[in-house]
Parts: C-alpha cells; structure tokens; sequence
C-alpha cells in the first residue's frame, strides 16, 4: 500500500513536469519576440543591439533547458508572476474568485449525483420495461442539447417572459439557480445513462441477486449492496467527468456573468494576457491530478483488491 | 430495404436530414434567399415571417441565409478535426499495440495525461498562448481528443492480436504490415466508425461552444456559434436570433447521436 501510494505520487509530480514543460513550449512557441515587443511599445526602434542586452539580461539567450529550468524554479515556489492588465499577483487575483466557481461546480456536482443515481438505477433495474425506454431515448436527444443553448433558454424563460430569476451575477444564493440548473440538466444526462448501465451490470451478479432472493429490505438492499458494489465505478465517473465540469463551468460562468474564476481564465485570453493564462492553466491542472490521485487511495479503501501498483487501463 | 426503413423510422429520418444537412452545406450560394451579409437598417430586427421565416438580426441580416451559409462552417471543420484525430489514433495506437512493454507503458502514460485534462484547458491554453485563428483551435480539440482514440484503437488491436485469423493469416505467411492493413484494422473498423459517429456530435458541440465563446470562428461569419452569441445579446428583444441557431446545432448534433446509438445496438 504505501509502496504504491509513493509511486503513484512520483506519477503526479512526473506528470505535472510534463504538463508544466508543455506550457513552457506553447509559451516559447508564441508569436512576438518579448525584448522587441516591449521596446515597441514603450515607443522605441528595436535596435539589434539593446534587443540583444535585453535577452541576455531576461536570460532569453540560454538553451531552452535552461530557460524551462529558471521558469520553472519561480513556478513551483508559487510565483506566478502579475497580471500584465491589472498589475496584480496571479495568484491572489485566482484565490479571490477561487469562491464562485467552486460553489458552482460542487453545487451541480452534489445535484448530478442526487438526480441521477436514483433515476439510473431505477431504469437499470427496469431495463427494457417501456418508462426505461422512453426515458433512455430522452437521454439520447439530452446529450446532444448543447449547454449554451440550454442555458440561453432558462435565461430567457426564467429571466425574460417570467422574470422570477436573477441572470447576471453572484451576489445571492437565487443567482445561483440558473447556471446550477443549466450545469446540473447537462450533466445528468450523462451520469443516469452510466449509471444505468453500471446497474444492469452489477444487478447480475451473483451476490446481488442473492441479497434480492433473501428479500432484504430495501434500505438495506439499495445502500449497503447495489450501490456499495458500484462504489468504484460510480468513482471513475465522478473522476472521469471533473474535466468536463470545468468546462462547463467556462460556459456558464461566461453566460451568467458570473464572476469567476473560470470567466477570469477564458478572459485572460482575449487579453493575451500569458502571466494569467499560464498560472490558471497549471492550478487548473495540479487540482486535477491531486484529485485524481485523492480518488485513487479511494479506490484501495473501497476494495482491498484493487492494486495501485497496475496502471488505471489495466484494472 | 422498405422494412429496414420501417423498423428504424428515427435512424432514417436523421441520416436523411444529415444528407440534406450536407447538401445545403455545398449549395449554400445558390439556395439561400438573401445574401448572408447584406446588411438593412430598415428591416433589423423583425420576427419571423414568410419573407424572413428565421427573423433578422441587429444589422437587417436574413438569418434563414445566414444559417444555411453556417452550415459549412459549422458542420465540415468537424470532419477534418476527426479524421486527423482518427488517423493518429490508427497510426499510434497500432504502433503502441505493438512496441515492448516500457515504451507501451510511456505511450500510455502520455494519454493518461491529455485523457485527465479538461479539453477547455487545453484550448484555452494553445489559443492564449499561440493567438486566435481557427488553425490553432483545431489543433487544440485535435490535442484534446487523439488520446482517447490511441487507447481504444490500442486495446481494439490487443484484443485482435489473439484472434485465430490472425494467427492463420500469420501461418499462411502473410506478416507486418499486412496483417495490420488487411485483417486487423478492417476487423476493428465497425467499433472505430460507431465510435467517430458519436463523437461528431459531441465535437459540433465544441467547436461551436468555443465560437459562442468567442474563440472560434469570428463575426460577421455566420457560423452556429457566432450567431448564437449574437443572439444571446439580443435576448430580450428578438429570442429568435438565438433560438434558431442553437436549434440548428442541437438537431445536428441529435442526429448524429441517433444513428451511432442504433449502430452501437446493432454489435
């Protein structure tokens, strides 16, 4: 346990370099020279030689390892630099909005799960029956509502012809209906389909139809049977689709004006603004593989035999 | 051929609008009303009607014109995105499939990384960094999706590697590459193409999210997204300049939904 506990933690910091290194390129690779760009617009003739002064000075002359190297020492020490618009810290500037967008997405996480492991495990247990088929075809069509659409029609009939809904802001706990509501719609739709699945699967095993046969209550059943045996992939999902949270959080937040820390990610972009995008993008990425790596020591609590020594795809 | 129809009314119905879809795509010039940036101060605005069954936008734009001058832009982009995608998928995954037992684990590492993401990241990072333009926003869905294509088309191929036909084709002296081109790759052709069905659908949404975001195709082109933006503004006094769009994406995107789930019944 502990031995593979430490491996997957060098797997994090590991993955984490690459992904650093990646940014890294991406930001090497953008378009514009950085010592002739500032000269220009400080309103200087970017001259061969003071443009060579000062790429030596800012250590733009170094090996590309070097330069990674020096990035990366201030990165991981948590300077991320200032925003080049506000001139503020990135990193106290992404704390404050930090609030938000967490509400956001845990609120419609919570939602997701609360909605749709009952309705999925109903359906799964009702497979083929007419009510399973209507509701799965409405899943089909759900999937394709795009949540920019969705969130514009809530917006319009909650906010527009019946206007009982705030639509721009975050201020109240009403502001944050409608984009819970848009989110958690959107993510249904998919978790009930998966756990549906998971349902018809783990229903025919044989310890399940055991405790069926038995006649165990159904409080007793549905929580410490059904649903703890698909523990573990209902797990998967919650990890798989953190992703997919995010980027749905970019949408509304966009949408309901939210202030956010997605919005405030999207917008650094239309602001070129690198010291924003780059800090956003590697928090971003570190919350997601310490939240992967959190889930994993999950997996071994659940079900003693799983072995984090194997690699995810291989279980 | 009539009782295959008959028994899938809804499969039909969307491979018939996808084909319809498609045609208006290519003929776009020559089948819409009005030009699709012909601006009029006069007529801005209007509800729908039967000279403008779609309404007119803030600038007098015809939006029946412009959705069906959209069509190619929002609809054609997703079938490059995936067959470059699909095309790495092959090529990696196979490879991957076949290299020894460390690089394997590398490879797989690698999409473990990019399959962890959040596509949005990815984007948002590639166009911040590398600037606007529809090349880049591409590139970053074709990076945000190679990978889970190089891990189901490397355990599609582990799976035929053990099948007897492929050790017959083996003793029948056939080896390499031809193995992989002839008999293993067409064997895993139906799951890759229901798979790449589906994913049309979920890439329309992408693509055209991200221009209702602002970051794919820009104003005054008249792809889904982009009016849909303009829509959104313009909520309060003409919804129809949002609904019909968004509408156009959604239908595109059931359709395609449609047919991959009745393909994935049929294995």
């Amino acid at each position: 346990m502990l031995r593979s506990m430490i491996h997957r933690l060098f797997m994090l910091i590991v993955t984490f370099v690459l992904f650093s290194l990646f940014v890294f390129t991406l930001m090497r690779l953008a378009p514009g020279d950085p010592a002739s760009m500032l000269l220009l617009e400080i309103g200087a003739v970017p001259e061969q030689s003071i443009v060579a002064d000062l790429q030596k000075q800012w250590g733009l002359d170094q090996s590309f390892i070097q330069q990674y190297l020096a990035w990366a020492h201030h990165v991981f020490q948590g300077e991320l630099g200032h925003s080049f618009s506000s001139g503020e810290p990135v990193l106290s500037e992404m704390i404050e909005r930090l609030g938000p967008t967490s509400k956001l997405i845990a609120s419609s996480f919570v939602l997701t799960l609360f909605i749709s492991i009952p309705i999925g495990i109903w359906m799964g247990l009702n497979e083929g029956t007419m009510a399973d088929r209507v509701v799965y075809s409405m899943t089909i069509l759900g999937l394709s509502i795009p949540l920019y659409w969705l969130a514009i029609l809530l917006m319009y009939t909650l906010g527009v012809i019946w206007p009982v809904l705030p639509v721009v802001g975050s201020s109240t706990i009403r502001h944050y209906i409608l984009p819970v509501t848009a989110m958690t719609l959107v993510q249904s739709v998919y978790f009930i389909r998966m756990v549906r699945s998971y349902t018809i699967q783990y229903s025919k095993f044989s310890y399940i139809e055991a405790a069926k046969t038995r006649g165990l209550r159904p409080s007793i059943f549905y929580p410490s049977y059904l649903l703890r045996s698909m523990f573990i992939p209902i797990l998967t999902l919650i990890t798989t689709s953190l992703p997919s949270f995010f980027g749905a959080s970019i949408i509304t937040e966009t949408i309901f004006s939210f202030p956010g820390f997605s919005k405030y990610m999207l917008e650094a972009i239309f602001r070129r603004d690198f010291p924003v995008i780059q800090g956003s993008a590697l928090f971003v990425a570190a919350f997601i593989f310490v939240f992967n790596y959190m889930t994993d020591l999950l997996y071994f609590l659940a079900d003693p035999r799983v072995h984090l020594d194997k690699q995810r795809w291989e279980v | 051929m009539i009782s295959i129809i008959r028994a899938n009314k809804l499969p039909t119905a969307a491979l018939l609008y996808i084909i319809l879809l498609i045609i208006t795509g290519l003929a776009a010039p020559w089948i819409s009303p009005y030009d699709p940036f012909h601006t009029n101060h006069q007529q801005k605005l209007l509800p729908p009607s039967i000279a403008h069954p779609f309404g007119t936008d803030y600038l007098g734009r015809d939006l029946l014109s412009r959705v069906i001058h959209g069509t190619s832009e929002s609809v054609f982009p997703v079938f490059i995105v995936l067959s470059v995608v699909m095309l790495i998928g092959l090529l990696v995954g196979t490879w991957s499939a076949f290299l020894g037992n460390k690089l394997d684990m590398l490879m797989m590492s690698l999409t473990d990384i990019f399959t962890a993401l959040p596509s949005m990241l990815l984007t948002i990072v590639v166009v911040g960094f590398l600037g606007f333009g529809m090349e880049n926003v591409y590139f970053a869905v074709i990076l945000s999706w190679w990978a889970k294509y190089v891990r189901i088309i490397r355990g599609l191929i582990h799976d035929v590697k053990k099948e007897p036909y492929i050790t017959a084709s083996r003793v029948s002296g056939a080896f390499g590459l031809r193995i992989i081109t002839r008999h293993m790759i067409p064997n895993i052709m139906p799951q890759i193409g229901t798979m790449l069905i589906l994913d049309v659908s979920k890439v329309i949404l992408t693509l055209s999210g991200l221009s209702f975001l602002g970051i794919g195709a820009q104003p005054p082109s008249p792809e889904w997204g982009v009016m849909l933006l303009d829509g959104k503004n313009y909520l309060q006094v003409a919804p129809w300049m949002g609904f019909f769009p968004g509408f156009m994406i959604f239908l595109t995107a059931a359709s395609f939904q449609i047919i991959g789930e009745r393909l994935r019944r049929e294995r």
